[in-house]
């Protein structure tokens, strides 16, 4: 055969084989055989025309999804798989076509498989997939039979279930997790809650007894007085404060102080009724609180609360230890705070009384409280304003009665003209704590005063000044004291302090730091009002002291009462020994001054000297015999 | 696919348009016939003409589903969804089993 035979025969062969490839074509389409033709387009493309083309797009569509996709017929052989079904399983897609789906499935899973789809029912479930390589995957299979297929195909959907497994995994894991860590939370929340009440139940108790404290007594006050207004039973408050319990304390030491304390707090809790309220308020001060008081009530109360106190007698080492009360009965409209002022006004009447006994405040003990609120009110506003008056009373030298100092007195301002005794407004101001800023008020004026007069006069003055009990013990009066001389530039030496007696009976090491701080910056410290307290003699030898003040009540008396010369003298003879300067108060009279000095007496004040005045007037008239 | 096949070993070209009616019905009805007449074994490729355009080209396949026996020599072409048993086994040169 030639080439060119060769070639036609070639040629031949493959136009043959098109006329076979169309006539069986078109033999096949008229069949009706066929779903689609292929048709050569230009530039050797080629397109596929659908012939039913309504399902075209789904296709594509299935074509690409991420789920595997299968058509099987009811026998469960695969007619149809999408690309990502072959590459779930790990077999080329040709190798699934026209085999049973369920060889896919692990040996176990198969039959009921088969089952459901011999059954023609719609669902899905869990499968372990077995892939070509042998290795198992987790996959969601979904069963639906798609109405109008031929053969009645059933749709698969082949989901692969590992990366949610595995997600699955890491959620059940994580929750363990925030299981565990919420259990701590849980824990560290109730334990907090715990920490809470405890705090909750601190706030509100006394450590000591156990007790509820101020704060929860005042609460409890509050709905029972709210209480009380609409059931109109009054309710009532009993103070009760031990009768010298410093002393136990300072001589039996804290410990046997803090069970006394609890023994009070025993006794009284047990003769409370349910719904009263026993607190310690501070201190040795306990408050009961009574609801549904009646009428008969108080002196019941009052018998019952002190009778287990006094009955049988508290005892703190060798000695026995008795209580004050005082009792408050609410009326209409009676804030807490002021029951308990009234109470407090009460215990206090029965403490001045003697103690160990009891007092009901009624309308006596009001208007005394009244009238201290009175002049506690006066004191605030004369500090708040100008009404601190400071008058000043000569003190001269008894030798030749020239003037060499002054007494600084506080008086106040009235609002509608002259002026307030001490004795009218000093102890108020001791109990509220006013003497402090008062105290400070005076010194502050008294300083400003001896070098003007020294001016005036010619030779130097000093200023005596009176320091209360509570200023020693309270104020930082050695601050206050210097700060009154660096402002007034008063040397120490022109500045001298007069303490009452009494204040001077019990000194601790804190106050006698006080008096030598003060000495040692050339200020004076005298006694005032010497031989008004008791046991006067002893203790004055101990104490870092210059001078010594005679009462006038002792002077006054004199000539009278052989009792007050013999007073006077054993004082001028006391200071004489022990070097002590003595300064008598409430010299009226020549004869007094006459017989005072003979006695040896240095200096003197009173009326028959000067009167106390105002500073401008201090120098003026003195006399100078 | 390209491997090594033996010449008396039936080796058959199924082109078909995915999911569409005629090619399911070809695939179940071709994989069901040689199951039952070659039981020693066969191999068939399915080529789905969306999928592989360029075998459709080098084969010059017009229309869908189209079978080709490739092997065992000569080369038979189908057209159809091979509803008819007897002339599938006719086209592939084959004995009717009734005859076998």
């Amino acid at each position: 055969m030639t080439a060119d035979e060769a070639d036609r025969d070639q040629v031949t062969a493959a136009l043959e084989y098109r006329l076979a490839v169309a006539e069986e074509s078109l033999r096949a389409l008229l069949a009706g055989g066929v779903d689609a033709i292929v048709m050569n387009a230009e530039r050797g493309e080629q397109r596929v025309y659908t012939l039913e083309t309504e399902d075209r797009p789904y296709r594509r569509l299935v074509e690409r999804m991420s789920e595997g996709a299968a058509l099987v017929a009811a026998d469960g052989l695969i007619v149809y798989a999408n690309e990502r079904l072959a590459s779930l399983l790990g077999v080329p897609l040709e190798r699934l076509l026209g085999g049973p789906f369920s060889d896919w499935l692990d040996e176990p899973e198969r039959a009921p498989f088969i089952a459901q789809l011999a059954a023609g029912t719609s669902g899905h479930a869990e499968h372990t997939a077995r892939r070509l390589d042998g290795t198992g995957v987790p996959v969601l299979v979904g069963l639906n039979t798609t109405e109008g297929s031929p053969g009645s195909l059933r749709c698969l959907i082949v989901i692969d279930l590992s990366q949610q497994k595995a997600q699955q995994q890491q959620v059940r894991r994580l929750n363990a997790k925030l299981t565990d860590q919420l259990a701590e939370l849980h824990r560290i929340n109730s334990d907090l809650e715990d920490a809470e009440r405890l705090l909750t139940y601190r706030t509100l108790h006394d450590p000591l007894t156990g007790l509820p404290n101020r704060a929860l007594f005042v609460n409890r006050l509050e709905q029972s007085l709210a209480a009380a207004a609409r059931t109109g039973h009054p309710v009532a408050v009993s103070f009760i404060d031990l009768d010298a319990f410093k002393r136990v304390n300072d001589t039996l030491g804290h410990a046997a102080g803090d069970l006394l304390l609890q023994e009070v707090a025993g006794r009284l809790s047990a003769v409370v009724r349910p719904n009263d309220t026993v607190a310690r308020f501070a201190g040795d001060e306990f408050l009961v609180l009574t609801v549904g008081a009646t009428s008969g009530l108080p002196v019941a109360l009052a018998d019952r609360l002190l009778g287990a106190l006094h009955e049988p007698p508290l005892r703190a080492g060798a000695e026995t230890v008795t209580a004050s009360m005082g009792l408050a009965v609410s009326y209409e409209g009676v804030a807490p705070e002021q029951l308990l002022r009234e109470a407090d006004a009460a215990m206090y009447h029965a403490k001045q009384a003697g103690g160990a006994r009891w007092e009901l405040f009624g309308s006596r003990l009001r208007a005394e409280l009244r009238n201290r609120r009175t002049a506690e009110q006066r004191l605030r506003k004369a500090l708040a304003g100008d009404g601190v008056r400071v008058l000043y009373q000569p003190i001269v030298d008894l030798a030749d009665g020239r003037a060499v100092g002054a007494e600084a007195l506080v008086r106040l301002q009235r609002s509608h003209g002259g002026l307030l005794s001490p004795a009218m407004f000093i102890a108020t101001a001791e109990e509220c704590g006013l003497i402090l800023p008062l105290g400070q008020r005076v010194l502050e004026c008294a300083c400003e005063q001896p070098l003007r007069w020294e001016h005036k006069s010619g030779h130097p003055w000093y200023v005596s000044v009176n320091v209360s009990p509570r200023q020693l013990a309270e104020a930082d009066l050695v601050a206050e004291v210097t700060a009154a001389l660096a402002a007034a530039t008063l040397p120490g030496d022109q500045l001298r302090l007069e303490i009452t007696e009494s204040a001077l009976l019990n000194v601790d090491p804190r106050v006698m730091n006080i008096l030598n701080e003060l000495r040692a910056m050339g200020i004076r410290i005298g006694v005032d009002d010497f031989g008004t307290g008791y046991a006067s003699m002893a203790y004055v030898r101990h104490l870092p002291l210059d001078f010594v003040k005679i009462d006038q009540s002792f002077v006054s008396g004199m000539y009278d009462d052989v009792h007050n010369l013999a007073m006077v003298e054993a004082t001028l003879a006391l200071s004489h020994r022990l070097g002590l300067e003595s300064v008598a108060e409430g010299i009226e009279t020549e004869a007094q001054w006459h017989q005072l000095r003979d006695l040896g007496c240095d200096k003197g004040q009173g009326f028959l000297f000067a009167r106390p005045t105002t500073s401008e007037l201090v120098c003026v008239g003195s006399p100078t015999q | 696919m390209t491997h090594e096949v033996a010449p008396d070993r039936l080796h058959l070209t199924l082109f078909i348009s995915g999911a569409s009616p005629a090619s399911t019905r070809a695939v179940r009805r071709l994989r069901d016939l040689c199951d039952r007449n070659y039981p020693d074994g066969y191999d068939l490729e399915i080529v789905d003409v969306y999928q592989q355009p360029a075998l459709v080209t080098s084969r010059g396949v017009v229309a869908v589903p189209t079978l080709i026996k490739d092997l065992p020599l000569p080369i038979r072409l189908l057209v159809g969804d091979f509803a008819d048993e007897s002339a599938v086994l006719t086209a592939l040169g084959l004995p009717e089993p009734t005859a076998a």
